[in-house]
């Protein structure tokens, strides 16, 4: 059935395949032939059916939808790398990260079953995380951070128009690879400001 | 060029407002209250020795839904009565659990026709796969239920990768007495990849015309949960009834318009006993789960309402195995328990497995009983209110 959140999923997988690719294709001198094929197998690996079904089918089904937030940083990474346009600054993503980190700690133990409070279920329907999310993002329009404004009007975006299969917002702002991205950038960034902190 | 980001200096107060604002908005927005639940009307009249609505001679018949050959493993049984008085009931069954080959079956039974009809498919994996443009690798624990309106739902899980701990749940649906399903459609109950949502217990209605599912979650945790699902499809809230690593299964039996109790499946250690826990403003919350008299052998159970604070349970009577399969009744809402009756019982020995029970209550007084016999039959036991009371007073 092709409804919006398969052709969101395509996407999205197909944005992965091409940084993968992207980055396995380095070797390659011919540039117009390592693009080509960075933008064009993508869409074959995926469309490839393997006993009966689509290879996308199978990524899917390990997946799911992944968040609105995932999909435009990996965007981000494709327009920095082929046409040198950096969607979102470093400086301010790398605290964006740190905040994903230590908000997807609270939310993922707490959905496992760590005590009777779920942010996740009290999500459904909820109005009142998607309108402070916009509050929120005016505040980043006014101070200038042009780039986390997006990361979090998209998703809203999204949400209110139901691209995804899901109607709670944290489906549309995390995902369990997100947060381990996010871990990774926040620990790193952390260790390196320590070490800073130590040597200063 | 992008203008130094820093959480400290001139953004500090704003930000801190801000989350103060969301936190407190976000709880003062949630709602309260929830629809009242939906009573249904053959568990309200008193029964027993007060005014027995059934047959004057006590009924108790047993029998198999279909032969030994239809499949080797068969599982998970579940029923519901159709319009005209039959029932229908739905199971899952293939070469073995989790196989390939698994499909969701349906038979109908009565009224007037004592056998049941035919085994027929509804839907497997492949099936499932193209509904839901994604590889589905098994189906399972299908859960029929009829809404308000007349329509009926099956709600099953599927899984597309690992264990049953990677489930989702799922839905079909039958507008014309289960002649006819639809595609399937997916309900979005995880922020895990929307994995780890299973489901057994019956379903109920609330008054708003919404659906009543209990799940519990398998995942790294073990808890009970409730989802309130629309009559669109879409989940609209969900409710956590226990939390940590040890109770799952949750049945449900509504005792009036707010309060209902759910007895739970347990997994932790001894003394291993059937997890309670209760509702008072229609499954908004629900009081810390705490270990009944009965024991749980970490299996499925049912519980439901069959007259006014008057509970039936069927559950393996056993710490350990599932050889034994009794009835309990409770006559004080839940309280206290008498086991009246065995609908099976072998030596632990034997390795039999008698699990899984599910049972109805239908419009004549007569009482449906259906449970997985030693993984490759579904047995089903009809009784009526006379036994009851003869099973009460022996």
């Amino acid at each position: 059935m092709i409804d919006s959140a398969s052709i969101y999923s395509f996407f999205t997988y197909y944005l992965v395949l091409v940084i993968i690719l992207q980055w396995s294709s380095r070797s390659i001198r011919n540039r117009r032939l390592a693009i080509s094929l960075t933008l064009f197998a993508p869409l074959l690996i995926l469309i490839i059916p393997f006993s009966g079904l689509p290879v996308f089918y199978y990524i899917r089904g390990a997946t799911g939808e992944l968040s609105v937030i995932t999909v435009i940083i990996l965007s981000g990474v494709i327009t920095g790398k082929f046409y040198n346009i950096e969607i979102l600054n470093k400086n301010s993503t790398e605290y964006f990260y740190i905040v994903i980190f230590v908000i997807g700690l609270i939310f993922y133990i707490t959905s496992l079953g760590y005590g009777q409070f779920d942010p996740y279920g009290l999500a459904y329907g909820n109005l009142v995380l998607p309108s402070g999310l916009l509050i929120f993002t005016a505040l980043l329009i006014w101070k200038k951070q042009y780039g986390l404004a997006m990361l979090l009007t998209v998703p809203v975006i999204a949400y209110e128009t139901g691209v995804l299969e899901s109607n709670n917002i944290w489906d549309y702002l995390i995902d369990p690879f997100l947060w381990l991205y996010a871990t990774g950038r926040a620990i790193k960034y952390l260790t390196g400001f320590v070490k800073k902190q130590n040597t200063a | 060029m992008h203008k130094e980001f820093s959480l400290t200096g001139s953004w500090l107060i704003p930000s801190l407002v801000l989350i103060l604002a969301l936190v407190l908005g976000w709880f003062a927005y949630n709602p309260k209250i929830t629809p009242d639940f939906v009573v249904p009307a053959n568990s309200i009249e008193p029964i027993g020795p007060f005014d027995s609505a059934g047959s004057d001679t006590p009924v108790y018949r047993e029998s198999f839904i279909f032969p030994k050959g239809l499949n080797a493993y068969n599982h998970a049984s579940s029923l519901i009565e159709l319009n005209n008085g039959q029932i229908l009931a739905v199971w899952y069954g293939g070469s073995r659990e989790g196989a390939a080959d698994v499909k969701i079956f349906k038979s109908v039974f009565g009224p007037g026709n004592s056998a049941w009809s035919k085994p027929e498919a509804i839907i497997n994996a492949a099936k499932v796969s193209r509904d839901l443009a994604r590889y589905v690798k098994k189906i399972g624990n299908p859960v029929i239920h009829r809404d308000d309106g007349g329509k009926l739902w099956i709600f099953f899980v599927t899984v597309s990768v690992g264990g049953w701990s990677g489930s989702s749940l799922n839905y079909i649906t039958s507008e014309d007495e289960g002649l006819n399903w639809s595609n399937t459609s997916r309900l979005i109950t995880s922020p895990f990849l929307n994995v780890s949502t299973l489901v057994k217990g019956q379903p109920f209605n609330y008054k708003d015309g919404s659906i009543g599912l209990p799940v519990y979650h398998e995942l790294a945790g073990k808890f009970s949960e409730l989802l309130r699902i629309s009559k669109s499809g879409a989940v609209i809230n969900k409710y956590r009834i226990t939390n940590g690593r040890k109770s799952l299964q949750p049945s449900i039996a509504i005792l009036d318009e707010k309060n209902a109790i759910a007895l739970m499946r347990y997994s932790g250690k001894a003394p291993k006993r059937i997890l309670s826990s209760t509702t008072t403003d229609g499954g908004l919350t629900w009081s810390p789960g705490k270990k009944i008299s009965l024991p749980n052998p970490n299996s499925g159970l049912m519980v439901r309402a069959v007259a006014k604070n008057k509970l039936l349970l069927v559950f393996n009577n056993t710490e350990h195995g599932r050889n034994i399969l009794s009835l309990a009744v409770s006559n004080d809402g839940g309280k206290t328990w008498n086991i009246i009756h065995d609908f099976e019982r072998s030596t632990a020995e034997s390795k039999d497995r008698f699990s899984y029970p599910y049972f109805i209550k239908t419009k004549s007084g007569d009482y449906h009983l259906t449970y997985t016999w030693k993984k490759h039959l579904v047995k089903h036991v009809v009784f009526n209110d006379r036994w009851l009371i003869k099973q009460e007073n022996n």
